[in-house]
């Protein structure tokens, strides 16, 4: 367990609690001991996972990149430089080249990754959101609410994702609110079905018995006591969730149905770079190079967060 | 099974009981058929009374518990909290009636809120019926602590931080944060350590007399009720045996199965 002593091995008191006799040797131990809440003890063991802290590190300044991104890209993604059209990498001003309208792909990477993010985390907390809703109503309610929408979560379970996307662009047009609702909607039913089997766990346990006899009402304990303690699995499938996202965002904007041009995707930069794949393979590997970068980090701080809630971390 | 029902102790009706159980039967229903967990149990804890409840496992005494508590309804039967009939409060009125009695878990591993520290464990019920302020509750749970033998030093470690006898201390502060007229012990020594077990009774047998609790004590050991309890009922497969004073039960056990029970008892040598 770590370095973490329990209470009773420093303070094996009888019962009485007032004999100061053996509390000294515990106070000078003290120092050593710290709270250790279950938040606390999951980031004790991802510290650990030198990979998953240096993604998340990697991951950190991919987000502060794109939330800088006016600041730091050195062009706007859509302004174009006539005199030098498809230059390559190292070029005068242009340190990762130009595409064949002249635009800065060094910028237009950085804003790529700003879309890639938006889209990416605000599908997520959609998904997130839906699922701990529907989740928790079906898992802690039980019963005909229960029944209605774990139906409705298999009929959303049945539809492919991609074609329900397309839809959903389709419909609400190429704009990044489209594009997270497509995503989101199309991911939240697999969580939903896990918070409820969470819940379902969660309910059986003793302390939400505790609970009821302490005199807790329904939305109490399902919000202060379930909730908490189902969250962390939920973590990890929505931090695995997060690269899968930037994939479908990047997906969409390959087959054309990404953001409205000239606004930059990696899957629409992707798709142009093809076309020019043998005179200017350099529009291709920026974007796609970051793309895969991005993946490879927030894959392992997924990684990682799943080993911080693994019930069994403990024990290693 | 051709038990006779036990005989009505003399003046049961003008006894001024915390709580009553008046014919209560509990039938689980399962895959497998109907189980009668209970059947026609009558039971009560008079005000400041330890009544003790032994039996084998899987002889409903912690189905008693739950029903005496409210946590599960009556198959049929009814259960009187002072002079109320528990299955006609509910909702707000019923959790306002919760804070009158109190439950000791048999697993002290489970039955504390594993995200929040032993204090906020102990502060949650006074936060659930708005007593106090923030400050106060969190004195008073310290001071709690104190009482049962948990170093107020360690108030703000979690649950897993403790041992089993401690979160078990932790437990009974938390039951006794809102100073409960009656308080329900479920088997609270049976997950824990012989020596463990020892201290706990103590601390409730010590608590019994500084507070006046009403108390329901449930075992499948016959000298943990011995010790604590005023009187005795004994139940076997759903049904209460034998009761009576605790020194009479276990001096001149009338019921062979009080007897056998009484009879399987191993010599205490320690």
């Amino acid at each position: 367990m770590g370095t973490i002593a329990t209470a009773e091995s420093l303070d094996p008191t009888g019962l009485t609690t007032d004999d100061d006799g053996h509390r000294d040797g515990a106070a000078d131990q003290l120092g050593t001991l710290r709270a250790r809440g279950p938040w606390a003890k999951a980031w004790d063991r991802f510290r650990r996972n030198r990979l998953a802290l240096i993604s998340l590190v990697f991951c950190g300044v991919l987000v502060v990149v794109a939330a800088a991104a006016p600041w730091i890209a050195p062009y706007h993604y859509s302004a174009t430089d006539y005199g030098s059209q498809l230059v390559g990498v190292g070029a005068d001003g242009h340190l990762l080249g130009t595409d064949q309208l002249g635009r800065d792909i060094l910028s237009r990477t950085i804003y790529g990754l700003r879309t890639a993010l938006i889209v990416a985390f605000g599908a997520e907390l959609l998904a997130l959101v839906c699922a701990l809703a529907v989740g928790l109503a079906a898992g802690y309610r039980g019963g005909r609410m229960e029944q209605g929408l774990m139906a409705f979560t298999d009929v959303m379970y049945a539809f492919p994702s991609y074609l329900f996307a397309i839809v959903m662009v389709a419909v609400l047009g190429r704009s990044i609110f489209a594009l997270i609702v497509a995503i989101g909607i199309a991911g939240w039913v697999t969580q939903a079905r896990l918070v409820r089997a969470q819940v379902l766990a969660i309910k059986q346990r003793e302390y939400v018995e505790a609970a009821r006899a302490m005199g807790a009402s329904g939305p109490t304990i399902a919000v202060r006591y379930i909730l908490p303690n189902a969250i962390g699995p939920m973590l990890v499938t929505t931090s695995f969730a997060i690269p899968a996202a930037i994939a479908a965002e990047a997906g969409l904007g390959l087959l054309g149905l990404g953001v409205q041009p000239p606004t930059p995707s990696w899957g629409g930069m992707i798709s142009e770079g093809t076309r020019y794949l043998l005179s200017a393979p350099h529009m291709l590997l920026a974007p796609a190079a970051v793309f895969a970068l991005a993946l490879l980090a927030f894959t392992w701080v997924g990684d990682g967060v799943r080993d911080a809630f693994d019930p069994r971390g403990d024990q290693r | 099974m051709t038990e006779t029902t036990p005989a009505v102790t003399p003046g049961e009706e003008t006894v001024d009981a915390i709580v009553r159980a008046e014919n209560v039967t509990k039938v689980f229903s399962t895959r497998a058929g109907d189980v009668r967990a209970v059947d026609d149990v009558s039971l009560w804890v008079a005000r400041g009374e330890t009544v003790g409840v032994v039996g084998e496992s899987g002889s409903g005494k912690s189905t008693v518990a739950r029903l005496l508590m409210g946590l599960q309804p009556c198959t049929s039967g009814r259960v009187v909290f002072d002079g109320r009939d528990l299955a006609s409060v509910q909702g707000r009125e019923l959790r306002v009636l919760r804070r009158r009695m109190q439950m000791v878990f048999q697993n002290p591993f489970g039955s504390l809120l594993p995200h929040y520290s032993a204090a906020a464990n102990v502060m949650e019920p006074m936060r659930l019926h708005g007593r106090g302020t923030k400050e106060s509750r969190r004195d008073r749970a310290v001071e709690l602590l104190d009482l049962v033998g948990v170093n107020p030093r360690f108030a703000d470690l979690y649950p897993t931080q403790f041992s089993g006898g401690q979160q078990q201390r932790i437990a009974i502060a938390r039951a006794l944060a809102l100073e409960p007229e009656l308080l329900v012990c479920d088997e609270p020594t049976s997950s824990l350590d012989v020596s463990i077990q020892a201290q706990i009774l103590s601390l409730i047998g010590d608590l019994q007399d500084r507070l006046g609790l009403s108390c329901l004590f449930i075992s499948h050991n016959l000298a943990v009720v011995e010790r604590l309890a005023d009187r005795v009922a004994v139940m076997s497969e759903g049904r209460i045996v034998e009761e009576g004073p605790a020194e009479q039960l276990f001096e001149s056990p009338q019921h062979p199965y009080t007897q056998r029970l009484l009879g399987a008892v191993l010599p205490v040598t320690s």
